[in-house]
């Protein structure tokens, strides 16, 4: 039950951040739509900021996942382990968005 | 007033614009003076003069006041001593150890204009100014602004910061490693063999781990502002294809519910990077010194 409660909140968040990343996405795509050639740098865009999302998503869900369990098995370190989630979060998030970063650079 | 709230492209916005009146000034063809540039400097003087103040209200005072000098009066100097202190004896001690007196100024720093930057970069200055001048003067130029947007939203301000965490990592590198143990640390302890592979990896990482400083802080800034801006248009995307103030007023609803949000994930990512900046940089200081005691500590904990 609790691994199911961990895994829906994570989803969530998970989810949250695919859609910032598939927004931004969408709105780069819809960018290049003039000619072929840039149609298709429009698809190479979206397509690098959606792998990215997926990444990170997945990433970050582990990461929250094995900090759930832990903070389950020792409730009194829940402030230590929250802050080193939030820092890996922070790490994974970031290689995500060198993957948005990237994406941009194919649209523009 | 009504395009003010959505340009059509989302990215205008967040792109470095010339202060409007200076688009003259140019050096080597691009624009000299630009709005990001004016952010950056009234950032680092808002972050100066809050820090100097909470400074002197944090220090011990004189011993005239008895037991209140170790008080520290005000509610924002005591936010900065309560931040200060847990980065110091929570995050940056554990990492540096003996070497912490040394390079906390410049970590603190680092963290505190990334900070001052970031929230500064929340309040929409460059829209306000565009209202204020077109309410006062009635005139129809577009987008008239002189400072404005997130300063550590432009590459080449994270790229400056991170340059300058490079020099300092280097350079502790140099002075508690010496030359020779620097070329040493480059092997990272591989055996032979491995050292064609070993040598050229660890040295495009050198440059390469302060380059994901910078890379990681500007995505961050560039995605949450993009963000806020694609949220915005819907309302007027949704009124360009409808004509029906009832419908567009209800997706306009929607999406500044929506935005208000998302404006809370920027306020946390915004404390968020400057951590991770602050962090990481001190991680490589750490990497570049006393590598004999982590050993020892190793063996302490078993």
């Amino acid at each position: 039950m609790k691994k199911l409660v961990a895994f829906t909140a994570l989803a969530t968040v998970g989810l949250m951040m695919f859609d910032v990343n598939a927004a931004q996405a969408a709105a780069e795509g819809a960018e290049g739509a003039a000619s072929a050639a840039s149609g298709l740098k429009g698809i190479g865009g979206g397509l690098a900021a959606g792998f990215g999302a997926l990444a990170a998503g997945l990433g970050i869900g582990r990461i929250g996942g094995s900090a759930v369990e832990s903070i389950a098995r020792q409730p009194e370190m829940a402030g230590s382990i929250g802050t080193n989630m939030i820092i890996t979060a922070a790490l994974v998030e970031g290689v995500a968005l060198f993957a948005v970063v990237v994406g941009l650079l194919g649209i523009l | 007033m009504i395009p003010l709230l959505a340009s059509n492209n989302p990215i205008h916005h967040i792109l470095d614009k010339p202060i409007s009146g200076t688009e003259h000034i140019t050096l080597l063809g691009k624009p000299a003076l630009t709005m990001h540039m004016a952010s950056l400097v009234i950032a680092a003087i808002v972050s100066f003069i809050i820090l100097k103040i909470a400074a002197k209200r944090i220090a011990i005072g004189h011993e005239s006041q008895g037991t209140d000098r170790y008080l520290t009066k005000g509610r924002i100097p005591q936010i900065i001593e309560v931040i200060t202190l847990y980065l110091r004896d929570t995050v940056i001690r554990p990492v540096l150890g003996h070497d912490t007196d040394k390079f906390l100024p410049y970590l603190l720093s680092v963290f505190f204009f990334i900070l001052t930057c970031n929230i500064l970069g929340m309040v929409p200055f460059a829209d306000i100014q565009t209202i204020v001048g077109k309410v006062s003067t009635s005139s129809e130029i577009e987008g008239w602004a002189v400072f404005g947007g997130t300063a550590t939203s432009n590459l080449a301000v994270t790229a400056g910061l991170a340059i300058v965490s490079f020099f300092v990592i280097q350079m502790h590198a140099f002075k508690s490693l010496g030359v020779g143990g620097w070329a040493h640390h480059l092997t990272g302890g591989a055996p032979l063999y491995l050292l064609p592979i070993m040598l050229p990896i660890e040295f495009m990482g050198m440059f390469i781990k302060p380059a994901a400083l910078a890379i990681r802080l500007f995505a961050n800034m560039v995605a949450g502002h993009t963000m806020l801006a694609v949220l915005t248009m819907f309302g007027m995307m949704a009124f360009s294809a409808t004509q029906n103030w009832l419908l567009t007023g209800s997706v306009e609803a929607i999406s500044t519910i929506a935005a208000v949000c998302i404006s809370f994930l920027e306020l946390f990512v915004a404390f968020l990077q400057a951590f991770i900046f602050m962090f990481l940089t001190t991680v490589f200081i750490g990497q570049m010194s006393h590598h004999g005691e982590h050993e020892e500590h190793a063996e302490a904990a078993h």
